[in-house]
């Protein structure tokens, strides 16, 4: 049956009782919401930002408990451990550091770096303590493994805190800093569960640049432990004398440079440095691309930026950075082609460096900086 | 926002020292960059890993 409904007579204004004889349910309908949302819009706000901060608490739930699975299941499978290492592995992600005091910030950096330094040690002997034999490589890759899930635990634990307090006090405007924030914080979760793979088979990664740059430069060289998993050795360029300085490979660390920069300034009194590290790119930016520049190129906490800054002024030595740009995810991810394929033209940058700025008979010190996992030298 | 299934496939490439022969594979357990591997065939240098990367496959 065809029903044909006459709209010639159709008029706006009665149909939202806009007109005088306007009609008292259609007003109602204006009015309500009006009001709803006027007592109630930070609640509706709160629930529907809600959601979807929920839907990503359990995304980085998810990340947390597989990085912890993954690791228990790789000492369970690989290695022999002495008992049930459940209960030891969920302890160690737990464990935090206390950052000293501040208040007054004169002398702090060697208080970070004794505290810094003292959890790596500790951290090293309580796993190596869970086997009766275990190799250097599956120790720092398991110290490696645990600082990913304790961070994806850290990461999960301030959003769902945050979450829940603005939940708890019906506080819209305390959730939406962390609305803002969470893209950011679930690119660092999502590059840190992607990195996992990497590490349980000792792949180099993106970070580990530096490092696979000056260890190509060590290779025919005799190398010399200078500070816990931290090798130096000499080398010869155009009438220059070379100190080639890295973490020792192919263990997964990033080494100590910063006393071992001192240690090597103090013996060889170098005339430049050059740093050359992975660098995070900028959006826009080609993963890959390298830049030139001056200071020192490290992250980390700073403590290592802050030895190496000291140790170059006290000299006054100019320091020289090449870096090589990357996103997060690829820096802790397997070693991307566009990055490996790089080394050449960075060792060719190195070579113009030092011809340009150096005369015979000179010494430079070459650091490269990063994690080594999966580069020897 | 879904995160996009994406693949990487991880590859070793070997080097000659002396005669600069290459070739790749896939990466094995217990490979590294610079590990020496074998002797060459055809000049009896060392053949050692001089890369491993990873290519990614989008289905």
């Amino acid at each position: 049956m065809i029903c044909y409904v006459d709209f010639s007579n159709f008029s706006i204004d009665e149909f939202f009782g806009m007109s005088d004889d306007s009609n008292p349910l259609m007003m109602l309908i204006w009015i309500i919401p009006i009001i709803l949302f006027v007592f109630y819009g930070q609640r509706i706000q709160l629930i529907i930002t809600s959601s979807d901060v929920k839907k990503k608490i359990t995304e980085l739930e998810q990340f947390r408990n597989d990085s912890r699975n993954s690791l228990i299941e790789y000492i369970k499978k690989n290695l022999s451990p002495k008992d049930d290492i459940s209960q030891k592995i969920d302890r160690f992600i737990e464990y935090f550091t206390i950052m000293p005091i501040d208040i007054d910030p004169n002398g702090i950096i060697p208080k970070i770096d004794h505290f810094v330094r003292s959890r790596d040690d500790v951290t090293r002997k309580q796993v190596r303590s869970l086997f009766t034999d275990i190799d250097m490589m599956e120790v720092t890759k398991i110290q490696n493994l645990l600082e990913i899930a304790t961070t994806l635990q850290l990461l999960h634990k301030v959003v769902r805190h945050l979450f829940l307090t603005a939940k708890k006090q019906n506080n819209y405007p305390l959730i939406l800093p962390l609305q803002m924030i969470l893209p950011m914080i679930m690119e660092h979760a999502c590059a840190l569960n992607d990195a996992v793979p990497a590490f349980k088979q000792g792949q180099p990664i993106g970070d580990g640049i530096g490092p696979l740059i000056v260890g190509g430069m060590m290779l025919s060289t005799k190398k010399q432990n200078i500070e816990i998993e931290t090798v130096y050795s000499e080398s010869e360029l155009e009438g220059r004398k070379i100190i080639l300085l890295k973490a020792e490979g192919p263990y997964a660390t990033v080494g100590r440079p910063g006393k071992a920069t001192e240690k090597l300034v103090e013996k060889y009194k170098p005339n430049m440095m050059i740093m050359i590290d992975a660098s995070l790119k900028l959006e826009g930016e080609e993963t890959g691309s390298t830049a030139q520049g001056f200071g020192a190129a490290i992250g980390g906490i700073g403590t290592d930026r802050f030895m190496i800054e000291e140790i170059a002024t006290k000299h006054n030595i100019p320091i020289f950075s090449i870096i090589i740009k990357q996103s997060i995810n690829d820096a802790i991810s397997l070693l991307k082609k566009e990055i490996i394929d790089q080394v050449d033209d960075v060792k060719n940058q190195i070579h113009e460096m030092i011809n340009d700025n150096t005369s015979p008979n000179e010494t430079i010190l070459i650091i490269g900086v990063g994690n080594t996992i999966g580069v020897s030298q | 926002m879904a995160r996009k299934i994406k693949t990487v496939i991880s590859y070793t490439v070997e080097q000659c020292d002396s005669c600069t022969e290459l070739s790749k594979r896939k990466f094995l357990s217990g490979d590294y960059i610079f590990k020496i591997i074998s002797k060459c065939p055809s000049c009896n240098g060392e053949i050692r890993i001089t890369k491993i990367f990873g290519e990614t496959i989008t289905p």
